[in-house]
């Protein structure tokens, strides 16, 4: 994944954290992440990414600063 | 460990501080912070920060210079729950202000000072250093182990730095490991020197905290500048800490390294760590040494390994992951890599960043799903491959994308490059790592400075990202697929300049650099970081300027300043003022500086000698004509003292004494032939005439040759002077300003300003770097006078840019300046030709060691020695290295003058070269004004040139188009123009085989061109088959003329058929004792009727014979016919030595008789022994050598063409018939048909009697060695000399000098008969070489012409490296081809040394080895030089006696001479002088006056015997056994002789004043009692008091003893009373009445 010119389809992917990250769209998922829906070059992929994770805190951490915020 | 813990860095330090509450927290010099104190302080910060809303997730800048406070600050962020972002003040304003809002960074904690910087940057400064009034507690914060703890900017690909994210759990993870791991404790001590902007000083300051330890804050500054590390190190008793590794190769350079006893552990991390860095730590100290590795992503580190102190070399791995962290290696299709295999190393596990701050995408595809973790884990694609080693542990390989690192900080191309095309006037541009700093490369239409360039990276970037060189290119190099081809990016130009160093202050700098870089030759406009400065070094280079001068520099105003002078300037307004050199009296007499007494001295010793001649040729507009360059040349002298000073001596001392004015001379001529005579015309200095020109009218403009006196003008003062001399042709009136400082006053300066100090450390360095350094001893076309010659010539030569740009580049990858590079070319060429391998050639330095003289006409150079050290046949990278360090060395010693060095390490004077270097280099950059090797005017000026101020001296000097133009100017004296010209030639292809092949040993770099070496091994010669054996021939010549003459002897004549029955009868007595083919037969016969007889019957028996000449000693004989295992013995007389058959003719006369007279049957083969000579061996024990038959006619085939042998030749067989010169005197006449004479023993010894020999038996052919013809040469006027019938005089066995036949040649001519001389050896069958000697040869009488090979044998020069060596160079003799011996009988190992295999030759041809010298001239002839082994050194001089002896028997009163070294005492080698007396007897001192007039001191004599004659072995040469020991003669000449004569009384006196020395003897040498120079000219001046005489200094040297000085006063008074007229007489004996 190091190679600049990378032409393979890659799927946009998300963990519990809500972290989002990019994952070969022909092997199997590693467990604990979801395909969020999205696929295509790699390039893409990051594009979506960088608009639709708006909040990079990790999910669970969000939930507790939430919480004591109340 | 569990996330659970992660929460709890802050609150660890929270419990220590209740716990240990007065426990030092924090060191800071000298000043402690307890625990709780800075608890105290984190809490009030910590509010403050809680008062302005600061939470969890609150990013909270940090901007502090390093101290007490950034703990507190730091512990402050986490207490109220945010994450601190350290930012540097250091770095670009618009840097700091992006930082901050990319982070959306609020407020900023900070210091007052710095307050202004972050308020520009929109943050608010909340500054720790005050107290704020009304501030109320900071309530517990909830903290989790994800909530961010910092963010760490790291540098960007895309241009722009990118904020990471560490969560809590992540850095507590990394403390804790340093914590638990290596038990850090109370009492621990960890220096927190690594700035805040990296993630690594995270764990320094809070690993320590948590524990109950202390942090020691390190200066601000320190991390740069290993001195203050170590210093802290050892002051602060540092028991941890953690470097990256090119800091570390700095301090354990420093010497108080091994003094930091109390490290007991040592981290390195940031970049890859070598063994041998860790060799040299542990050679210091023995701490426990970790390599730890991480990215920022990942918590500082996530392996790590513990360094082996038993590992010598290589890479140390990065070990295994720390605890909660996973490593995965993939290989590029994603799975995971099999041990061994490099793939690229992923992290995961606790360790990990949260991600990039407000960069998702980037997040994204950095922090990746991790298939083999918990289900929703992530993975950290770290971008550096490694790979597992068996035993678990990583191995870091290397970086897969563009990110590079510089002294461990993480560069990322793209953010440098934006940077770069931040520049409005650069298109594009790359960036790489050359030699460990970054180099900015970019892309422009038009020509941008680089300084805009790089102060616009750093108006961008942090310092440590700022490339330190840059290039412009016309495009970026591409890859096939279109991107930036990094590995095709040039290699940056080191130098930019070349200026020289001006000022003091300017040479302090360079002095500072030189030692820093380690590089020699820094120039005043050289840039530090163009140099291979980087950033840490200049922090160095701040403390050490500020230890060489006082001054304290801020490092920011370095980096501005990064050029020598700059630097220099940048001191010079920091310290205020230089102390100005203090003006002195006008119109009385100054003393010199050191530079004017040398060469004053140097003129006293040749009065006027054209030597020091500074040519200066300006080319002026036509209309510049007389009137105006006179005018011009009066304002000149008018404005600079020096060109208007004459020198006067008082009291024996020098003095300069300025005139008010001066005639200006001028003259106006034609052009090519003035040029020659100006350059010839000596100098006035008594009357101050030190400068002329002469004007010369050329087409369209005129040219003014300015000549100088070095005495009044140097290289930069000729610059000055053209400079001031164009503006005052072109304006009458024009305002050239104050020149400064007046020469005389700078030479009081100097001689005030040298310490004794630093005369002392100098010359102790000069005193050790020059001990025992030898003479350069280079091949000369003709042998050194007795006393120098100054007259020179000049060989110009050109390198060629390309050439020389490679020559540069290599020499730049070694740190070697161009200077460095071909200086070691030089001194290799000069390795090659001398055959030394300690090669001292001299260099000029500036000298203009203060401000005040940059623009001041006179001489300021000193001369430095560099000793290039070529032993042991290195690579030219080696050499390099070596010259590089010697070259350093010398610089850092060369403010005390030259002259001094020379007094103190050699005094005695040897008048026949320049004392401690014959060969100087020099490299002038270009722009330096036209002088010596101004291109236009080369050609003129180089046929005009006609000085040589040492045997050799290279020049060149860089050309506009990159390459360089050179010249070699070369003593006439000793070398001829080709020589000259040959060796430029043979300097570029030095160059060329040293760029291409820098890995090769020297050895193997050839000076030979193509043509050359083709020449020198080309296909051998075939001869003609020998089908013959001797005897056979010589039964074809009694078959032909049965009753011509074959022999004579004893007055008797034997014809060829009588010979040959008497042959005949032997051969078949012989085979009646079963004696044939395969058998040695011993003959030991006096020089009689049987010889032979004898030597012809053993052949004809198909035997061997083996002469074992009765003359010889009994053991001897003994030993020869044990060794060859005789099968018989020929003897006289009946005799023990032999227990074997043994015939005697008289007494077997009968049985002989008997015997049949035909020929028997053919036995022996050509290719059978034919004899066995033995020579004498090194071992004492002689060795034998067996030629064949066919050898032996193939000799008379291949020489036939050069004597047309004839059967009415006459030969002589004078030589013992053991000696195989007798083999060409006996096998030349019967295999001819000619007649032998054999010469009694009794008339070999009487010349005159030989004489009447060579006419009465008419005589045509003769082989003499040249000492048994020096009695002929002596009867040279005789009469008979006329009656000879003599065609041809064949020299051999020993070395000749031409010179001993001068009294002949002119007797008898060259024709009739011809001299030839052919070398030859036992080994090649007789001879080897043929030399007629012609008219061409007489002129060189020095050189022993030997000639070229025989027709069917090669002969190679090799050096003692084994390869050839090219013309003019002396080599070994190799002789290959078919006359070479089989080898020494029995001895195998021998043979095997001596007959070697012929590397050029045809498949398995053999050389022999014959351990003389020769040079190959440059027509093909060879010359000999006499034996390897027979050289004598005396102090160190290369001596052949030979060339002594010769000079001896030039003299008239000499006959013969042979001269010998002995050692009176051990160690004390002394020359010997045999002389045979003309008449009655020689007058020994008139032959040491003779010596001494014609030879080098060291090559005259120390004792003279005289002897009737010269004892020669049987073999005709020189017996050295036999001459007497010349001790007693050689103690007598030593001993001490009381001055007699009134005048030797007076001289005595002189020298007891001089040296304090109450014994003085008549033979005492000046020198010997520890005179110099100087002290020379006291002498010469207190000589002049006593005797109102002016004796010329160089007599002093000439003719050092008491008695000498004496007998030259005595003379010289004389001279002046003969010159005075009777009247003057007359009253001067009035006066005196």
């Amino acid at each position: 994944m190091s190679d600049d010119n990378d032409d393979r389809t890659y799927l946009v992917v998300l963990n519990d954290e809500e972290q989002y990250s990019i994952w070969w769209a022909d092997r199997p998922l590693p467990a604990g992440w979801r395909a969020e829906g999205t696929s295509g070059p790699k390039s893409d992929c990051l594009a979506h990414i960088a608009e639709v994770w708006t909040d990079m805190r990790p999910a669970s951490l969000r939930r507790r600063m939430d919480t004591a915020a109340r | 460990m569990t996330t659970g813990a992660a929460s709890t860095l802050a609150k660890l330090v929270a419990a220590r501080a209740a716990t240990v509450p007065r426990a030092a927290a924090v060191l800071e010099g000298d000043e402690t912070t307890s625990y709780a104190a800075l608890a105290e302080a984190a809490e009030r910060v910590a509010a403050r920060l809680h008062a302005r809303g600061l939470g969890p997730e609150s990013r909270v800048g940090v901007c502090l210079p390093r101290s007490a406070l950034t703990a507190a600050a730091l512990l402050a962020v986490w207490r109220a729950g945010g994450a601190f972002v350290p930012l540097d003040a250091d770095h670009p304003a618009d840097r700091l202000a992006w930082t901050v809002r990319d982070a959306d960074i609020r407020v900023v904690l900070t210091v007052r000072e710095l307050a202004p910087v972050i308020a520009a940057t929109g943050a608010e400064p909340l500054c720790v250093d005050e107290d704020e009034t009304g501030v109320a507690e900071c309530p517990a914060v909830d903290v989790h182990p994800h909530t961010a703890a910092y963010v760490i900017y790291t540098s960007g690909s895309t241009g722009r730095p990118k904020g990471v994210v560490v969560p809590h759990q992540g850095i507590a993870n990394r403390v804790m490991w340093a914590v638990h791991r290596h038990s850090l404790a109370p009492g621990d001590r960890v220096l927190h020197k690594t700035a805040l902007t990296f993630d690594a000083s995270v764990w320094e300051v809070f690993a320590p905290l948590i524990c109950g330890a202390t942090v020691v804050m390190a200066p601000p500054g320190a991390e740069r500048d290993p001195a203050t590390l170590v210093d802290q190190l050892v002051r602060q008793r540092i028991t941890v800490l953690q470097t990256v590794p090119s800091v570390l190769r700095l301090l354990v350079r420093e010497p108080a390294w091994s003094r930091a006893k109390s490290l007991r552990l040592l981290f390195c991390a940031g970049e890859p760590l070598h063994a041998q860095v860790c060799r040299q730590v542990f050679a210091g100290v023995r701490p426990v040494f970790w390599n730890t590795y991480g990215p920022t992503e990942c918590s500082v580190d996530v392996t790590a390994a513990e360094v082996e102190p038993a590992q010598e070399t290589g890479p140390i791995p990065i070990g295994r992951p720390l605890p909660n962290v996973r490593v995965q290696v993939l290989a590029p299709d994603g799975q995971l890599a099999p041990v061994g295999s490099p793939g690229e190393l992923h992290v995961a596990g606790i360790a990990l960043a949260r991600g990039y701050l407000g960069r998702p995408d980037l997040t994204a595809e950095r922090f990746l799903p991790d298939p083999y973790g918990p289900p929703g884990s992530r993975r950290y694609r770290t971008g550096d491959q490694v790979r597992w080693r068996p035993n678990g542990e990583l191995e870091y390989l290397g970086r897969l994308d563009h990110q590079l690192k510089v002294n461990g900080v993480r560069v990322e191309a793209g953010e440098v490059e934006a940077a770069l095309t931040a520049h409005p006037g650069i298109a594009d541009a790359a960036v790489a790592v050359r030699d460990g700093r970054l180099v900015g490369y970019y892309v422009s239409e038009r020509d941008v400075d680089p300084a805009s360039v790089r102060a616009c990276a750093a108006a961008r970037l942090p310092s440590a990202m700022v490339p330190a060189a840059y290039l412009r290119l016309t495009a970026l190099p591409l890859t096939t697929s279109g991107k930036i081809d990094r590995a095709a990016l040039p290699e940056p130009a080191r130098r930019t300049g070349g200026a020289p160093l001006c000022s003091e202050l300017e040479h302090t700098v360079a002095v500072v650099w030189t030692r820093l870089l380690e590089r020699a030759d820094v120039a005043a406009d050289d840039d530090f970081f163009a140099l291979g400065g980087s950033s840490l070094e200049l922090t160095r280079l701040a403390s050490e300027l500020r230890a060489e001068t006082g001054v304290d520099i801020p490092i920011g105003e370095l980096f501005a300043a990064t050029t020598v002078s700059a630097q220099a300037e940048l001191l010079a307004r920091l310290d205020g003022v230089v102390e100005p050199i203090p003006t002195g009296p006008r119109g009385v007499p100054r003393p010199l500086s050191s530079g004017q007494r040398r060469l004053w001295f140097l003129d006293r010793m040749r009065p006027g000698d054209p030597e020091w001649t500074v040519p200066l040729f300006i080319r002026l507009p036509a209309t510049v004509g007389e009137s105006t360059a006179r005018r011009a040349l009066a304002a000149l002298v008018a404005r600079h003292e020096v060109l208007r000073t004459r020198y006067l001596t008082v009291a024996g001392e020098p003095m300069q004494m300025v005139e008010d004015d001066a005639e200006i001379e001028l003259r106006v001529a034609g052009y090519s032939a003035a040029v020659a005579e100006e350059l010839k015309r000596p100098f006035d200095l008594s009357a101050g005439r030190v400068m002329r020109g002469l004007l010369t009218p050329a087409g369209d403009e005129t040219l003014l040759l300015l000549t100088f006196h070095h005495i009044s003008c140097d290289g930069a003062s000729t610059v000055v002077i053209e400079r001031e001399l164009r503006r005052l042709c072109a304006h009458a009136a024009a305002e050239l300003g104050d020149p400064g400082v007046r020469y005389a006053d700078y030479a009081t300066w100097q001689q005030n300003r040298l310490t004794d100090e630093t005369r002392k450390r100098e010359l102790g360095y000069w005193r050790s770097a020059l001990d025992g350094v030898e003479p350069l001893d280079l091949p000369t076309d003709r042998p050194r006078p007795a006393e120098r010659d100054s007259e020179g010539g000049l060989v110009s030569f050109t390198l060629p840019p390309r050439l020389v740009d490679e020559a540069i580049t290599l020499g730049r990858g070694h740190g070697a300046t161009p200077f460095t590079t071909l200086l070691t070319v030089f001194a290799m060429l000069l390795a090659k030709y001398t055959g030394q391998r300690d090669i001292p050639i001299g260099t000029p330095v500036g000298g203009r060691h203060h401000p005040d003289l940059a623009d001041v006409v006179g001489f300021f150079l000193n001369m430095l020695v560099l000793r290039c050290d070529l032993a042991a046949d290195p690579t030219f990278r080696e050499a390099l290295a070596r010259t590089r360090a010697t070259a350093v060395a010398a610089l850092g010693a060369q403010t005390v003058p030259f002259e001094e060095v020379v007094e103190a390490i050699a005094p005695e004077r040897d008048l026949s070269r320049t004392p401690l270097y014959q060969v100087s280099f020099d490299l002038h950059e270009q722009g330096r004004s036209g002088t010596a090797v101004a291109a236009d005017d080369l050609a003129a000026f180089a046929g005009a040139w006609r000085i040589a101020k040492t045997d050799l001296t290279l020049i060149v000097q860089r050309r506009e188009d990159g390459g360089m133009d050179g010249v070699l100017e070369y003593a006439t004296a000793l070398f001829d123009r080709d020589t000259a010209e040959r060796m430029v030639a043979r300097f570029q292809r030095l160059v060329e085989a040293a760029v291409a092949q820098p890995d090769a040993p020297m050895s193997a770099l050839s000076l030979l061109d193509d043509r050359e070496r083709a020449e020198l091994t080309g296909p051998p010669p075939l001869g003609r088959p020998v089908a013959d054996c001797l005897h056979e021939v010589f039964e074809q010549q009694v078959r032909r003329r049965p009753d011509a003459g074959a022999l004579s002897v004893n007055g008797r004549r034997l014809t060829y058929r009588e010979l040959n029955e008497r042959a005949n009868r032997l051969a078949h007595h012989l085979l009646a004792h079963g004696i044939g083919p395969g058998c040695l037969v011993a003959v030991h016969l006096e020089r009689g009727p049987d010889l032979v007889p004898a030597l012809l019957g053993v052949l004809k028996a198909g035997a061997g014979y083996l002469p074992v000449d009765p003359a010889q000693p009994t053991e001897r004989v003994r030993h020869i016919l044990a060794d060859a295992e005789a099968a018989a013995l020929i003897a006289d007389e009946p005799t023990e030595l032999f227990a074997g058959p043994v015939i005697v003719p008289a007494r077997d006369a009968e049985a002989l008789a008997a015997r049949p007279d035909h020929d028997p049957e053919p036995a022996a083969e050509p290719g059978d022994i034919a004899y066995v000579v033995y020579t004498s061996g090194s071992s004492g024990r002689p060795k034998g050598v067996g030629i064949t038959h066919a050898q032996v006619a193939r000799l008379f085939d291949s020489t036939d063409a050069d004597f047309e042998f004839r059967d009415d030749d006459v030969w002589t067989m004078f030589h013992s018939y053991a000696f195989d010169f007798s083999v060409w005197e006996l096998w030349g006449a019967l295999l001819h048909g000619g007649r032998v004479v054999v010469v009694p023993q009794m008339v070999t010894r009487s010349p005159a009697e030989f004489l009447d020999l060579l006419v009465d038996e008419g005589v045509t052919m003769l082989s003499q060695t040249p000492s048994a013809f020096s009695g002929l040469v002596a009867l040279a006027g005789d009469d008979r000399i006329d009656r000879l019938a003599l065609r041809a005089v064949v020299f051999g066995g020993e070395k000749l000098e031409v010179a001993d036949l001068l009294p002949w040649v002119r007797r008898v001519g060259l024709h009739r008969p011809r001299l030839v001389n052919m070398y030859g050896i036992t080994e090649t069958t007789v001879h080897a070489t043929c030399r007629v000697i012609g008219a061409a040869d007489l002129d060189r009488p020095a050189a022993s012409p030997i000639g070229v090979p025989l027709a069917d044998l090669w002969i190679r020069l090799l050096d003692r490296d084994g390869r050839l060596v090219p013309s003019g160079v002396t080599g070994e003799i190799h002789v290959g081809g078919p006359g070479v011996a089989a080898g020494y009988l029995g001895r195998r190992e021998l043979t095997a040394q001596r007959f070697v295999p012929d590397p050029y030759g045809p498949p398995g041809a053999r050389l022999y080895r014959s351990g003389d010298l020769a040079r190959r001239r440059p027509d093909g002839d060879l010359e000999f030089r006499g034996r390897a082994d027979d050289q004598v050194k005396i102090r160190g001089f290369r001596i052949e006696p030979g060339e002594i002896a010769a000079v001896l028997a030039e003299h008239r009163d000499v006959r013969d001479a042979v001269v010998l070294p002995y050692e009176p005492a051990p160690g004390d080698r002394r020359l010997a002088a045999y002389v045979v007396p003309a008449a009655s007897e020689a007058d020994v001192g008139e032959l040491a006056a003779h010596c001494r007039r014609r030879l080098p001191h060291y090559m005259v004599p120390a004792a003279f015997l005289s002897l009737a004659r010269i004892p020669m072995t049987g073999n005709g040469k020189v017996d050295r056994a036999a001459l007497p020991s010349p001790t007693a003669a050689a103690a007598a000449w030593a001993g001490h002789t009381p001055p007699s004569t009134p005048t030797q009384h007076v001289v005595a006196a002189i020298w007891t004043e001089l040296f304090g020395v109450e014994r003085i003897g008549v033979d005492d040498s000046f020198f010997a009692l520890g005179g110099h120079s100087l002290l020379a000219l006291r002498l010469v001046a207190r000589l002049g008091e006593e005797f109102d005489v002016d004796i010329p200094v160089r007599t002093v040297f000439e003719h050092p003893t008491v008695a000498q000085v004496a007998e030259t006063v005595e003379t010289e008074v004389r001279a002046q009373i003969d010159a005075l007229t009777d009247a003057q007489v007359r009253a001067m004996k009035e006066s005196r009445a």
